[in-house]
């Protein structure tokens, strides 16, 4: 994940809004993708973007360039998503077959994959999506979950593990049907 | 090496992690031999794939429904609602400490530019939102205290025998609501004919004073004009339509809203983001109110191109330059005035800020000569005038500065309230007679009717003129006008706070 311009950083932390609008732009989707993932439900997703937003220019002023901007960030959206998910006592992973859109030859493929991600832990499945999907070096990764890179390393693997079972199970199912 | 082991430092290397030759060759090793182990690094690799050639998600656009919110949070926190110490107050804080010593930086930069003959170095524009210019404005414009500056005017034009005109021009600000702005005549012109146009003009809202040389149309011979010979001082205890110089400490008036704003991006000025704008001259009218405090102008077609530099710190304008618009309308607008056909890439009209002094002007600057109306509380003024002004109950960040009671003249209302935050101002006049022809009524003829929250309605006005935004309401028993820099949005929130019921008719 690219990190943030740190003029437009630092003028943020000052209280400008304007550059916090820069920032807004730069990280929405990303922001809004992972509380996807972590809620699986589009509304929550973008009240969950917006409450990082608010969060976060609420607090930026005691943001430390010691760490990426960006890790921080989906620290704060981590955080929003499960407060979310607690106050609307939502089960995760509730509307994630509604998700696979679109008509590609891959539509098969991605509906496996997302069953899957659903059929794994939180903790794996959010570990997994920083890093493969997002980006994010195991460090960082580490600095938005709060565990060791160690931890993350550990998760990475146990999550591929339980997605390639997952997938594996699913092509025996499908070479038994046909 | 067992398979866990193994397949735990796959996952690692696939995700960039260093093992070391010596473990990768382990590695390597194992899973040369070991059929599970291939399976995870060959299904671990169809997953990747598959994460990263999936469809891209629906992503909606959240950005301005985010920074609506974060504005509605800072509008809560201006308005006085309970919060704790919010990015707002840090804001306003960031911007009263930096704001003379970022301008003046800025300033520097653009005085060294021009040294070394060029405008712009460095990085490539940056899109910007004339949305987000605006908010910017508006953010800085209640955060300001005071300010001195001075700009260097350079005219083009104004006839064969006077090409080009320099002036120095000297603006101070103090909150709240007092402005001076002087311009000194630097030109050499070509005979005592000439008057030089030196004009000062002061404003303790709602007096006024002003000093110059009344106008002449440049078509005359300078002779032709004895009045440009007579330099005439006025002062004037409420001059509502008296044109502010805010818009050249913060563009607060020209930056109301984004309609006819054009962006061109932000720009590096050595160490330093410019913000360039651009707008027609009649949109930004208000970056040069000396232009309607007399003396002798060129004039300037209502389309003609204006491009601003404002430093995107803390929005000063650190230069305004004027170009000739390119249309048919302009060329026929030449003919008829007997202009010269004017290329519209040579600027017409230049001004440059040239320096931007610390700390705060001395009051005694604004002081106005004669000005003998006397500030008083709603209570005392209500004595006076035998009757209670109608007050709004919210006015968001902005205090009562004054209440007077203008004299008894043609168009003056019977009481005035002043109302002021930094660069920030609410003007609202009452008459409670019926509303005749007024200085601001009747309300003129693009008043859009509103309706406000109170349930009642009022006319409203765009920013024009030399007035702000407008907003007059008619009831049973008086006549309100609001007068204001704030958005719309603030002034019909402070408007249905007023404990009166607009009605739908003017009455003659």
């Amino acid at each position: 994940m690219r990190d943030a311009d740190p003029r437009t950083l630092d003028r943020a932390r000052r209280g400008d809004l304007l550059a916090f609008e820069a920032l807004v732009r730069e990280y929405q989707a990303d922001v809004y993708r992972f509380a996807w993932h972590l809620t699986r439900d589009r509304d929550l997703a973008a009240d969950v973007t917006q409450d990082a937003f608010l969060r976060a220019f609420r607090f930026i002023h005691g943001f430390r360039g010691d760490r990426k901007f960006g890790s921080w960030l989906f620290s704060i959206t981590r955080n929003c998503a499960m407060d979310s998910l607690r106050a609307r006592r939502f089960p995760l992973l509730r509307e994630g077959e509604r998700e696979v859109e679109g008509s590609t030859t891959d539509a098969t493929t991605q509906a496996v994959l997302d069953a899957a991600l659903r059929s794994i832990s939180t903790e794996h499945r959010e570990t997994f999506l920083l890093v493969e999907v997002f980006g994010l070096s195991y460090l960082e990764a580490a600095d938005v979950l709060a565990v060791a890179p160690g931890t993350v390393k550990s998760r990475m693997f146990r999550a591929r593990r339980a997605l390639c079972t997952a997938i594996a199970e699913d092509e025996t199912r499908e070479d038994w049907a046909r | 090496m067992n398979c866990d082991h193994a397949q735990l430092s796959l996952s690692a290397r696939m995700d960039g992690e260093h093992l070391g030759e010596r473990r990768d060759a382990e590695v390597d090793a194992h899973v040369e031999g070991c059929s599970a182990c291939r399976e995870f690094a060959r299904g671990s690799l169809r997953v990747r794939t598959a994460v990263r050639i999936r469809p891209a998600d629906d992503v909606p656009d959240l950005v301005e429904h985010i920074v609506g919110s974060l504005e509605r949070a800072s509008a809560l926190e201006r308005s006085g609602a309970p919060s704790g110490p919010g990015p707002r107050s840090s804001q306003r804080a960031y911007w009263r400490r930096v704001m003379p010593a970022a301008a003046a930086v800025v300033v520097g930069a653009v005085i060294g530019s021009v040294v070394v003959g060029g405008p712009f170095r460095g990085a490539d524009p940056t899109a910007i939102s004339a949305q987000a210019v605006v908010r910017g404005v508006r953010a800085a414009a209640p955060a300001l205290e005071s300010f001195r500056g001075s700009f260097e005017i350079v005219e083009q034009g104004l006839s064969p025998d006077v090409p080009e005109r320099r002036l120095e021009m000297h603006v101070a600000f103090l909150a709240p609501q007092r402005f001076r702005l002087e311009i000194d005549d630097r030109t050499d012109y070509p005979s005592g004919a000439w008057t030089p146009t030196d004009i000062t003009y002061i404003e303790d809202m709602p007096a006024t004073f002003l000093s110059g040389p009344t106008g002449c149309p440049t078509s005359l011979p300078p002779d032709a004009c004895p009045p440009t010979r007579v330099t005439r001082s006025t002062s004037s205890p409420y001059s509502l339509a008296a044109p502010l110089p805010a818009d050249l400490v913060v563009p607060v008036g020209t930056f109301g809203s984004a309609r006819g704003i054009h962006v061109l991006g932000i720009e590096r000025f050595g160490d330093r983001d410019v913000a360039r704008v651009e707008a027609s001259f009649d949109r930004a009218a208000p970056m040069f109110p000396f232009l309607r405090l007399g003396g002798t102008w060129r004039p300037f077609f209502g389309g003609d191109r204006v491009e601003l530099q404002l430093d995107a710190d803390s929005w000063l304008p650190v230069r305004i330059t004027v170009f000739p618009a390119s249309s048919e309308a302009r060329r026929e607008w030449e003919l008829r005035f007997g202009m010269p056909v004017e290329p519209p890439d040579t600027p017409i009209l230049d001004v440059r800020a040239t320096s931007i002094r610390p700390g705060e002007p001395d009051p005694s600057l604004f002081e106005i000569p004669g000005a003998s109306t006397h500030a008083l509380d709603v209570a005392s003024l209500a004595d006076r005038i035998g009757y209670r002004p109608v007050v709004p109950t919210f006015t968001g960040t902005l205090d009562l500065e004054n209440a007077v009671e203008p004299p008894d003249s043609a168009g003056a209302p019977s009481s005035l309230l002043v109302y002021a935050d930094g660069l920030d101002y609410l003007r609202i006049g009452e008459w409670p007679a019926s509303p005749g022809a007024r200085p601001f009524g009747p309300v003129g003829s693009d008043a859009v009717r509103v309706t406000l929250d109170s349930g009642g309605v009022g006319f409203y006005e765009s920013p024009g003129g030399g007035l702000g935004r407008r907003l007059t309401i008619f009831t049973e028993d008086t006549s309100l006008f609001l007068e204001t820099s704030l958005p719309r949005d603030e002034l019909l929130t402070i408007a249905s706070s007023m404990p009166v019921h607009g009605i739908e008719a003017m009455r003659p």
